[in-house]
C-alpha cells in the first residue's frame, strides 16, 4: 500500500505556526469578547426551550452574546454607523455584540435572515428607511413592514441636490429655469439605484416643475456622487451627509426637507418648496434599529430593556463627544420606537402611491 | 516631501513598526486560505483597531492588505485554489509549475515579484498620488465599459485549443452573470426566487467552486498530488528564495509593466481590480516571443499576475485617500476605519492627515519589503503540503473551500453554490471547455453591461458620446490593435510570401 | 458497431446539453421583462445559439466518425467503478454542507473527515483521528476564535 505522510504526523509543524501566530493575535486583541460568545452559544439550544418558564420567573436577560445584523458589507454606511454605536449600545444593555454582515439583495437577506430568525431579543438589526421598504415593495422578499418593531431611529439624513462648484447654477431655482430651455432630458442626473429616495425625489421634482432630466441609476451611492465630481452628471441627489466626501468641488443648491435645519453641511441652501414654491414632499433616508416583531409580542420586557438602553447609548456623553469630533452629530437624531413605526407605516403608504413611478 | 518625511517619522516608531509585522502576518494568513482575502482580514481587525491611534490602526490594514495580496497565490500555486481572481491569472501557470515539483519555485517567483509590484506600485502613488487621482476621475462610464471590453478580448488570449468551446464558455459566463437584477430597473433576470442572486451572482464562491472543488475531484483519483518521479525529494527554502529572486530579476520589462497597468487599474475606482491581473497576464503573453508556453508552468506568467497584484493595493489607495472613494472592498473598510476615528473621508483628508496617508502608502511600501523574509518564513511550511497524500489533503481542501466560500457572506447559499460551480467544473474539464474564459466572462459581463447602459443613458442617442474623450480614443485603438494585430501580421506575411 | 451514445454525451456533450438548457430556461423566464432590462441577456443567447447550432453540427460529425466498440452492458457499471471514488467524495461533501448548517459546524466537520479519509483510502486509525482532532482545533482557533465567523452551530456545539 502507498506510504501516506499523515498531516499532523510530519507536519504539524504547519499547525503549530499557525496556532501561535493565531494565539498571538488574539492575546492583542478581544480575548473576553471572543470567551464570552463561546460560553454563551453553547447554552443557545437550551435557552430557547426554557424561555418561557425562565420569563415567568425572573428574566436575565440578557445573559449571552446578541446577534447584531448589518445588512451590508462591512465599511458599507449601516456597518460604519453599527460601530460607533455599538460600545455604548453594548454598555447600557450590558451584553457583547456579534457583528454579522450579510450582504445582498439590497438590504434584504439580512432582513430575511432576522425576520426568519428566532424572536427571542437575541437578534438585533440595523437597517435603513425608505430601503427596508423599498426591498419589500419592489420584490418578492417574504417579509413586510410589520414583521419587524423598530427599537429608534439612529441618522437621520436629508436629500439635498448638489451640483458641480463650477456649475452656473447659483440655486436649484435657476437650474429648473435653465432646465426649461432646453430640449428635455438635457440636464443629466445621477443617482444611486432606481429603486431609491433619491430616484423618487427627482421624479416628485419633475413632476412639481415640469422639467425633464436624463436620470441615471449608478448602481450605488458613492459612484453615483463620483459621476458628479467627474462631471459625467450635472447634478445628484443625495443624502446631506453622505454626500460629505464630495463637499470639495460642489455644492449644495437645494435641500428636500421643510426647513434646513442643517445649514453647515447644506451650504446653507433654501429647501427646494422655498425656492420653486412648490409643494414636495419632505425626502430623507434615515438609519435604525429593529428587532423581530415577534420580540414585543412575546418578550415585551425584553423588547422594552432594548429599546431604553438603545436611548441611553445615544444620549451616552462619550458617544456624542465622538460624534462631534467627526463632525457628525447633526446626523444623528433619535426618534422614539411608536412615532418611528409611525413615520414607516406612513412611507409604506406614500411609496406605495408612488410605486409607478420606478417602472416607468 | 515634507508630508512624506512626516509619514516616515509615523511608520518608523516601534509600535508601527510591531503592527506593520503584524500586519503582514495577518494578512499572509487570510490570504493563504481559499476563499478569504484581505477585506476579510481587515473587516476583522477592524474593532481592534478602534482602541489604536489613526495611523498605527491604518498601516496595520495596509500590511494586511498588502500581504494577503501575496498570499494569495499560494493555494493558487499548490493546488489550483485560487481564493480572489486575481490569483486565478497566478493559478494558470503557477499550478502546473506546482504539478512538476516546483511549486516552491513558483511561490519564491510569485513573492519577488509581489514585492517588486508593491514597491514600484508604492512608489508611483507616493510620487504621483495627486495627478493620478486626477486621471481616475477621467474614466467614467463610456471609459469603464471600454476597458471591460477591452477585458473580454482577452479572452481570446485564454480560449484554449478549441474557439468553438471557449466561446461557449465564455457566453456560458456572460449569461449566468446576467441572472441578477438587471442594472437599470432593478429587475430580477432568471434569479429563480433566490435574492442572494439579487445584487450580483456571488463571484467567489462560483470561482472556488469552478477551480478548487473540481480540482480536489480530479486530485481524488491519484494518490499524490505531484508525481513521485517528478519530486525533488529535499525542500530547499533558501535555495527557492535565491532562486526565485534570481528567476524574477530575468523579467524586468514585465514587472515594470506590470506593476503600472496594476497601479492604473487599481486607481480607477469601480472597475474590478479583479480583472487587472487577467489584463496583465494577456499583455504579458501577447507581447512574449514564447506566447505557446503561457500556461504551461512558466515563471512570465507568475509574475505578469503576482506583480500586478501588489500594485494594485497601492493603485487603490489613491481615490480612497484622495476622494474618500472606495476602490476595493479592503480599502472600504480602511475608509470605515478613518469614520470610526473621527475623520471624515474625502479631498481634505490629503491635508488634514497628510501625514497618515503618506504613512499608509509608504507601510505598503515596506510591508512589500516584508514579505520577502516574512513571506518565505511562514510559506515554507505550506508547500510541504503538496507532498502528503491525497486521501489527507483532498478533505482538508475541501473544508477550508467550504469554509471559505461561507466566508465571503456568512452565508450557505454560497456554500451550496460553490458545490453546483463544483459539478459543472467537473463536467466542463470532462468535456474540454476551458473554465477561464467562463470565470473572465463572469467579472467583466456585468461590469460591461451596467456601464454600456449608463453610457447610452448619457449618450442620449448620440452614438459619437462613445469617442469624445481622449482615453476613450486610446482605449478603441488598444481594443482593435489587440484584435486585429495578430490577423494583419499574418495577412502581411502573406502577401510578402506571395510578392517572393 | 458505433460508440455508445450515454459514453459520447458523458465525454463530449454534457456541458453543451446542459447549457442549452439553462438558456431556454433563462429565455422562456426572463423574455417578459422590459426591453432594456432583457437586452444583454438576449444578445449573448443569441450568440450561444449560433455557437450551439455549431457545436451540434461539430459533434455530430465526431460522433458519426467515431469507432469505438463498446459493450453496452457493462458501460455503465465499468464508469461506476472508475469513478466511485470521486462521486462517493462529492457525495460525501454534498451531505456535508447540506447538514452543517442544522447540525452545526463542527460536528458535521468532525464526520466530514471522518468519512473522506476512509473513502479516500486512508487506513491508518491513528492518522485519521490525529488529523481529525488536529484540524477541527485549527478550524476552531483560526476560524471560531480568531476570525470570528458566525459558522453555524447545531446539536452539541
Amino acid at each position: 500500500m502507498q506510504k501516506s505522510k499523515g498531516f499532523l504526523g510530519k507536519n504539524w509543524l504547519v499547525v503549530l505556526l499557525v496556532i501561535v501566530v493565531v494565539f498571538a493575535l488574539a492575546g492583542c486583541g478581544d480575548k473576553s469578547e471572543t470567551e464570552v460568545s463561546k460560553k454563551e452559544s453553547v447554552e443557545t439550544t437550551s435557552n430557547d426551550e426554557n424561555t418561557k418558564n425562565e420569563e415567568s420567573k425572573k428574566d436575565d436577560y440578557p445573559n449571552k452574546t446578541i446577534r447584531f445584523v448589518v445588512p451590508s458589507s462591512a465599511g458599507g454606511g449601516f456597518d460604519t454607523t453599527t460601530r460607533q454605536i455599538q460600545p455604548y449600545f453594548e454598555k447600557a444593555l450590558g451584553a457583547q455584540f456579534a457583528v454579522e454582515n450579510h450582504s445582498g439583495g439590497g438590504t434584504a437577506i439580512g432582513t430575511k435572515l432576522v425576520t426568519e430568525g428566532d424572536g427571542d431579543g437575541y437578534t438585533i438589526m440595523i437597517t435603513g428607511t425608505p430601503h427596508l421598504q423599498f426591498s419589500y415593495l419592489t420584490t418578492d422578499v417574504g417579509y413586510k413592514l410589520e414583521d419587524l418593531v423598530p427599537i429608534g431611529s439612529a441618522t437621520f439624513d436629508p436629500g439635498v441636490i448638489r451640483v458641480q462648484d463650477d456649475a452656473p447654477w447659483k440655486d436649484l431655482n435657476e437650474l429648473i429655469e435653465y432646465a426649461k430651455t432646453q430640449p428635455k432630458g438635457k440636464l443629466k442626473a445621477s443617482v444611486s439605484f432606481r429603486t431609491s429616495n433619491n430616484f423618487l425625489a427627482l421624479k416628485q421634482l419633475e413632476k412639481a416643475t415640469g422639467v425633464e432630466f436624463t436620470i441615471v441609476p449608478y448602481g450605488g451611492g458613492s459612484e453615483a456622487r463620483t459621476a458628479l465630481l467627474s462631471g459625467e452628471v450635472d447634478l445628484t441627489h443625495a443624502g446631506a451627509f453622505n454626500s460629505l466626501n464630495i463637499e470639495q468641488g460642489t455644492r449644495v443648491i437645494g435641500v428636500q426637507h421643510s426647513s434646513n435645519d442643517w445649514p453647515d453641511v447644506t451650504d446653507n441652501a433654501k429647501t427646494f418648496n422655498e425656492q420653486l414654491g412648490t409643494n414636495i414632499p419632505n425626502n430623507s433616508s434615515t438609519y435604525g434599529i429593529f428587532v423581530k416583531a415577534e420580540v414585543k409580542e412575546k418578550h415585551p420586557e425584553r423588547y422594552q430593556k432594548i429599546v431604553d438602553a438603545y436611548k441611553k447609548a445615544l444620549e451616552d456623553t462619550a458617544f456624542i463627544d465622538v460624534m462631534t469630533k467627526a463632525g457628525e452629530i447633526d446626523k444623528i437624531r433619535y426618534i422614539a420606537p411608536d412615532e418611528y413605526g409611525k413615520m414607516n407605516k406612513d412611507l409604506e403608504t406614500e411609496l406605495n402611491e408612488v410605486k409607478h413611478l420606478f417602472n416607468e | 516631501m515634507d508630508n512624506i518625511v512626516s509619514g516616515f517619522l509615523l511608520l518608523f516608531t516601534f509600535k508601527s513598526l510591531l503592527f506593520l509585522v503584524l500586519g503582514v502576518v495577518v494578512g499572509f494568513v487570510v490570504g493563504a486560505l481559499p476563499g478569504f482575502s484581505s477585506s476579510n482580514g481587515v473587516a476583522v481587525m477592524l474593532p481592534l483597531t478602534l482602541g489604536m491611534e489613526l495611523h498605527t490602526a491604518l498601516i496595520f490594514m495596509a500590511a494586511i492588505y498588502a500581504a494577503a495580496q501575496f498570499a494569495g497565490a499560494i493555494p493558487a500555486i499548490l493546488i489550483n485554489a485560487p481564493g480572489t481572481m486575481g490569483a486565478a491569472a497566478t493559478a494558470l501557470d503557477g499550478y502546473p509549475m506546482g504539478q512538476r515539483g516546483e511549486g516552491g519555485l513558483a511561490i519564491g517567483i510569485a513573492r519577488m515579484a509581489s514585492a517588486c509590484g508593491g514597491v514600484i506600485g508604492a512608489i508611483i502613488v507616493l510620487l504621483v498620488i495627486t495627478p493620478m487621482s486626477a486621471l481616475a476621475l477621467k474614466f467614467g462610464s463610456v471609459e469603464m465599459f471600454l476597458v471591460a471590453i477591452f477585458g473580454l478580448t482577452l479572452i481570446t488570449t485564454v480560449i484554449g485549443d478549441s474557439v468553438r468551446k471557449g466561446l461557449i464558455s465564455a457566453g456560458m459566463g456572460l449569461l449566468i452573470a446576467a441572472m441578477s437584477a438587471d442594472p437599470f430597473y432593478g429587475q430580477g433576470r432568471f434569479t429563480m426566487g433566490f435574492i442572494n442572486l439579487y445584487d450580483k451572482v456571488p463571484f467567489v464562491p462560483i470561482l472556488i467552486g469552478i477551480f478548487a472543488i473540481t480540482e480536489m475531484y480530479f486530485l481524488s483519483k491519484k494518490t499524490n498530488l505531484i508525481d513521485k518521479v517528478m519530486i525533488k525529494l529535499d525542500n530547499n527554502t533558501l535555495r527557492d528564495l535565491i532562486e526565485g529572486i534570481k528567476e524574477t530579476l530575468k523579467y524586468p520589462k514585465v514587472i515594470f509593466r506590470s506593476a503600472i497597468i496594476g497601479t492604473v487599474i487599481g486607481a480607477i475606482p469601480g472597475t474590478g481590480t479583479a480583472i487587472s491581473n487577467f489584463i496583465s497576464y494577456g499583455i504579458a503573453k501577447r507581447s512574449s516571443n514564447r506566447k505557446e508556453m503561457f500556461g504551461t508552468g512558466i515563471p512570465e506568467g507568475v509574475i505578469a499576475s503576482e506583480a500586478c497584484d501588489s500594485s494594485v493595493a497601492s493603485g487603490t489607495m489613491i481615490p480612497a485617500l484622495t476622494l474618500g472613494i472606495p476602490g476595493s472592498a479592503t480599502t472600504a473598510i480602511m475608509l470605515a476605519a478613518l469614520y470610526l476615528h473621527g475623520v471624515r473621508p474625502g479631498p481634505q483628508v490629503m491635508v488634514n492627515q497628510a501625514a497618515e496617508a503618506y504613512a499608509v502608502l509608504l507601510a505598503i511600501l515596506f510591508a512589500s519589503i516584508l514579505v520577502l523574509p516574512l513571506g518565505t518564513l511562514l510559506a515554507s511550511p505550506l508547500i510541504a503540503l503538496t507532498r502528503i497524500s491525497t486521501s489527507i489533503l483532498v478533505p482538508i481542501v475541501l473544508l477550508l473551500c467550504a469554509v471559505g466560500a461561507f466566508a465571503v457572506a456568512n452565508s450557505m447559499f454560497d456554500v451550496m453554490l460553490m458545490f453546483i460551480f463544483g459539478i459543472i467544473g467537473i463536467i466542463m474539464r470532462i468535456n474540454g471547455y476551458p473554465v477561464v474564459p467562463f470565470v473572465l466572462a463572469l467579472i467583466l459581463g456585468p461590469i460591461a453591461e451596467a456601464n454600456f447602459i449608463r453610457a447610452y443613458m448619457l449618450s442620449q442617442g448620440e452614438w459619437t458620446y462613445f469617442f469624445t474623450t481622449q482615453i476613450s480614443w486610446i482605449l478603441w485603438a488598444i481594443i482593435f490593435f489587440g484584435l486585429f494585430s495578430n490577423p494583419i501580421k499574418i495577412a502581411f506575411r502573406k502577401m510578402r510570401q506571395q510578392g517572393n | 458497431m458505433r460508440n455508445s451514445i450515454l459514453n459520447f454525451v458523458l465525454k463530449n456533450a454534457l456541458f453543451p446539453s446542459l447549457a442549452v438548457i439553462f438558456v431556454i430556461s433563462f429565455y422562456i423566464s426572463a423574455r417578459d421583462l422590459q426591453a432594456i432590462s432583457f437586452s444583454y441577456p438576449k444578445g449573448v443567447i443569441a450568440l450561444l445559439v449560433v455557437l450551439f447550432v455549431w457545436t451540434l453540427f461539430s459533434e455530430g460529425k465526431k460522433w458519426s466518425q467515431s469507432k469505438e466498440e463498446l459493450d453496452e452492458a457493462n458501460f455503465l457499471a465499468n464508469k461506476v467503478k472508475e469513478f466511485k471514488k470521486p462521486l462517493l467524495m462529492m457525495v460525501t461533501f454534498l451531505v456535508y454542507i447540506l447538514f452543517f448548517d442544522d447540525i452545526g459546524f463542527f460536528v458535521t466537520t468532525g464526520l466530514f473527515l471522518l468519512f473522506m479519509f476512509i473513502i479516500l483510502g486512508q487506513r491508518r486509525p491513528m492518522i485519521i483521528l490525529l488529523n481529525i482532532i488536529g484540524l477541527l482545533l485549527l478550524c476552531y482557533v483560526l476560524f471560531t476564535v480568531t476570525l470570528s465567523l458566525p459558522l453555524p452551530s447545531g446539536l452539541f456545539i
